[in-house]
């Protein structure tokens, strides 16, 4: 790619097309359908949490009577308000609903792009080098996982990734407050960011000083807080209920893109067995164990940022980031692929040449991460907004032996896989910090 | 391998893992205690409330495992204490025995005083049942107002569905196209309007099979409707039904709608309701029939559904009219099985109150004011549960040697007009061992360990008063003031000794 870097705004505009082309007519069978009547309901006056874990009910001409009823979105109130927000301005204009859905894609190819643009002012403060800013960017931009994630699947998680990004990139200028505020802002709109504020406190502590430390601990919480009770309050949304939803994020076991999907794996093949295997997926060691992952993603940190050889290093606070995401992705019983986008800049900023090892560890990264998504929903699956025929010939492989049980052989398999490039790249991390110690 | 057993015996590893599980406990004791308090019941979700028995031994056991291992790490970590077995004199290995089952005891006794001191509190609530007549009706008696007296405002009312008397319940309940197969001759299955004990009109339908084990009958009643009905975007058909089980879990009931599109093309929807727990939906080959198979409609059940919302996810395309309704009851034909509905209605408006959707039998509802609005169907006579809180709490703990004993009590006024009404009292019972003292008198239940228990309060007049005691055993604190007596005995007659040595050093000294 760096054969083409002069024509940096080139490619740019190439990614945005091919996110515009595939956006409006494409869409996750569930989270998508989910996005489309959460924003349908709330609009119309709903609880965003009411509808939790009540049934939202299919409605006609907005996405496809797949599902007779979906539940309500796990998250804080920010997602489940601009859904509302897009379908007020899609239901004030004549026009086709294939609007709606671009419109609901607006936000997560717009924070594609902020990523982008973060991605190239972290690299050129870490390097200082302009063309391997440029590539970075282009690396992460035109990803095929990144706008599969945004422009197909319509998961709005490069929102939140900018929002950190930005968040480092301001802890790195020397603006803690700042950076805090952009921590909760990116906590506000999904929770999964929070795993950063351990890092961000302990470089505050060591760079500037507790006072800061905590200054920026309380921005980046109250933050979230503080907007959450607005609308609980403006619209009389009940508390408990939005409670209920973001805690039951908690009890998710095993599944999705790590190795604890052996448990469905197990349901599938020995399905008289699947009350001990729910015991044993659900126990609190296995439930918490992400917890012990993020302890020894801030040790290490600790460790490394005492023994680095010049204590403020401007890529510390990022390797504190890629030890922390790497921790809880290898711990946690439910990894959604979405996830696999906090990983991204992190490893691609910190690739240290052209054809380095860790470059080509991001490539390997988003390929399996890509491989297991269209095992786990296959690509023609996508576009069940043109036929709903596509879900169906999806679900009735995915339920019926033996198709299912290969299926969740080939999903477990491409899961440690993923897994272990996870571990090689955390080996990686701890061997050239022993090396230059 | 040699790295990672390496790493296994790092005592900062060590640590770690001690933290995380202590963590956890920390988590699931806040989770508990915060799930008591009433605004904060949704952190239970947190907790581990779900664990099996089994389950929650082994995490008993691992967390009691970690807070000796951290006991140990921090001995040797800070006093330098070894437990090496060889280079422990006699005197010492004693010494060691004493204090490991010293640290075991107290251990036991510290979570047995946290669990009397987590143990969710009785929270008992004075239901008071009613019937209450309607005070008026509108919109063609499909909307009826209730007023509630015994209620305070805010309070949450219960309604029962099931108890309830409904006017116009059914849609059609003529007997019409009879069929069935795997039944005795003579009469006994059958399609029938009766009247229950509490006044309210319900279908019964019987299935009396043949006595053929494996073969799988029924009886059905086909009704063509004169006129077919409009099916409009609110038409709702709302059900009240309960099924009664059969001996081999192949009971199952129907209600089976056919529609015209509009191009008059037959399209037929069912919903079969089984005695097993099942939830699945099935389609005929031509794909111009759909099934819904919904489990475990063992007790009174409700249901509503949208119809042109059902069609249209079943079938792509608008019903036009509804020409026919079918009631079905099968069984493998070994069994005799009896459906009852109280409610089968094709309604131009959802079941609301107050205006929310029902979705149960047993609705609740927080009042704003006395009033009740009823939209969907005509109830002719309401039955109503309004909850009172206690006015008067007390809470106190009583130490004895071998237990700990919490006392609850609490105190109602009851409510004018209390001789006609149906009163009970439920709250958590909490296990075994708690007792209960309605008004003094102590009152048993069958059904006490981890469920609600009602008890029907003969003895309530102008006030009620119900204390619940609660004890956790501390078998092992005999245990731990006992070891401690050994060590203490010896310290002080060391010291006696070394200040008789020193009395008689000084006396030698000066005499």
């Amino acid at each position: 790619m760096h054969k083409h870097l002069d024509k940096f705004w080139t490619l740019i505009l190439l990614g945005l097309i091919v996110r515009l082309a595939l956006c409006f007519w494409t869409g996750h069978p569930w989270d998508f359908e989910v996005f489309i009547r959460v924003g349908y309901y709330v609009a119309k006056g709903s609880s965003l949490f009411g509808i939790y874990p009540a049934e939202s009910y299919y409605n006609e001409g907005l996405g496809q009577p797949i599902f007779p009823y979906v539940t309500g979105l796990g998250y804080l109130p920010a997602w489940g308000l601009y859904t509302a927000l897009t379908y007020k301005i899609y239901s004030l204009l004549p026009v086709s609903p294939f609007f709606y859905y671009f419109l609901l894609k607006l936000a997560p190819m717009l924070g594609d792009l902020a990523s982008t643009q973060l991605i190239y002012s972290l690299t050129r403060i870490v390097t200082g080098k302009v063309e391997k800013a440029r590539l970075n960017a282009l690396t992460f931009f035109l990803c095929p996982f990144i706008i599969l994630v945004s422009a197909v699947w319509g998961m709005f998680d490069s929102i939140p990734l900018a929002f950190t990004l930005a968040s480092a990139l301001l802890l790195l200028l020397d603006k803690p407050f700042l950076s805090g505020l952009c921590l909760g802002m990116g906590i506000y709109i999904k929770v999964v960011p929070i795993i950063y504020l351990p890092i961000h406190m302990l470089y505050l502590s060591s760079k500037r000083d507790v006072r800061e430390a905590l200054i920026h601990l309380l921005t980046a919480l109250l933050v979230p807080f503080i907007l959450t009770m607005v609308p609980l309050v403006y619209f009389g949304w009940e508390t408990s209920k939005a409670a209920i939803t973001i805690f039951s994020q908690t009890q998710r076991t095993g599944e999705v893109l790590t190795y604890w999907n052996l448990s469905a794996l197990l349901n599938d093949l020995f399905p008289f067995s699947s009350g001990m295997l729910n015991e044993v997926f659900s126990f609190p060691l296995v439930r918490y164990f992400w917890v012990l992952g993020l302890i020894v993603g801030y040790l290490l940190y600790h460790k490394l940022q005492k023994s680095s050889s010049e204590p403020q290093s401007l890529s510390l606070p990022l390797k504190g980031h890629l030890l922390a995401t790497i921790g809880f992705l290898l711990t946690r019983t439910f990894i959604p692929e979405q996830f696999v986008l906090y990983l991204a800049p992190l490893i691609i900023v910190q690739a240290k040449g052209w054809r380095s090892e860790k470059s080509l560890g991001w490539m390997h990264v988003w390929v399996s991460a890509l491989t297991f998504t269209f095992i786990n929903l296959y690509p023609f699956a996508f576009a069940y907004l043109i036929n709903p025929e596509f879900w169906r010939t999806f679900s009735y492989l995915a339920s019926t032996k033996p198709y299912s049980s290969v299926r969740y052989f080939a999903r477990f398999i491409t899961a440690v896989l993923f897994d272990l490039l996870l571990v090689k790249i955390l080996c990686g991390m701890v061997r050239s910090r022993e090396e230059s110690a | 391998m040699k790295k990672v057993l390496n790493l296994l015996r790092d005592k900062k590893v060590h640590y770690v893992v001690i933290v995380w599980v202590l963590l956890i406990k920390v988590v699931e004791i806040i989770a508990e205690l915060l799930a008591n308090i009433e605004l904060l019941h949704f952190f239970e979700l947190l907790g581990f409330g779900y664990l099996s028995t089994t389950s929650r031994i082994v995490w008993d056991a691992l967390v009691a495992i970690t807070i000796i291992w951290l006991v140990y790490r921090l001995a040797k970590d800070t006093f330098q204490i070894s437990l090496g077995i060889r280079q422990l004199s006699k005197r010492a290995l004693l010494t060691t025995i004493l204090l490991l089952v010293w640290t075991a005891s107290s251990v036991t006794a510290v979570l047995q005083f946290a669990q009397a001191l987590s143990l969710p509190p009785a929270s008992p609530q004075l239901e008071i049942s009613r019937y209450y007549a309607p005070c008026n009706t509108a919109n063609g008696g499909l909307a009826t107002y209730f007023t509630i007296n015994d209620a305070e405002q805010g309070a949450n009312v219960t309604l029962d569905l099931s108890k309830s008397v409904f006017s116009n319940a059914f849609s059609s309940y003529e007997i019409g196209e009879i069929s069935m197969f795997g039944v005795k001759d003579g009469g006994l299955s059958y399609f029938s309007l009766k009247d229950s004990q509490m006044g309210q009109k319900m279908i019964e339908m019987k299935f009396f099979g043949n006595g053929t084990d494996g073969l799988d009958g029924w009886f059905a009643n086909k009704i063509q409707l004169e006129e077919p009905l409009k099916v409009n975007e609110n038409t709702t058909l709302i059900l009240l039904l309960k099924l009664e089980p059969s001996s081999d879990n192949t009971a199952w009931t129907y209600i089976k709608l056919d529609f015209l599109s509009a191009d008059n093309e037959k399209y037929s929807l069912v919903w079969k309701f089984h005695d097993k727990p099942i939830n699945s939906m099935l389609y005929s080959t031509d794909k111009k029939m759909k099934m819904y198979l919904l489990g475990s409609s063992v007790e009174w059940t409700f249901f509503q559904f949208n119809l042109q919302n059902v069609f249209y996810t079943s079938f792509s395309i608008h019903p036009k009219i509804l020409t026919c309704i079918e009631y079905g009851v099968g069984a493998e034909a070994d069994n005799i099985v009896t459906v009852h509905f109280l409610l089968a209605k094709i309604s131009d408006c959802p079941l609301k109150v107050n205006g929310e959707l029902v979705e149960s039998v047993k609705p609740t509802l927080k009042l704003d004011d006395s009033g009740i609005l009823f939209e969907g169907a005509n109830v002719s006579r309401l039955y109503a549960t309004s909850t009172l809180k206690p006015c008067k709490k007390e809470k106190h703990f009583q130490l004895f040697l071998t237990k700990i004993s919490r006392f609850e009590k609490y105190e109602w006024s009851l409510p004018e007009h209390h001789q006609e009404v149906e009163k009970q009292i439920r709250f958590n019972s909490i296990n075994n061992s708690t007792r209960i003292f309605l008004n003094g008198r102590e009152v048993t239940s069958k059904t006490r360990v981890f469920e609600l228990s009602a008890y029907e309060s003969l003895a309530l007049q102008d006030e009620a008063t119900l204390t619940v005691v609660n004890e956790v055993d501390t078998y092992l604190m005999p245990i731990i003031s006992i070891l401690l007596i050994p060590p203490l005995a010896l310290c002080l007659w060391k010291t006696f000794k070394s200040k008789k040595k020193m009395e008689s050093a000084y006396a030698a000294f000066y005499f």
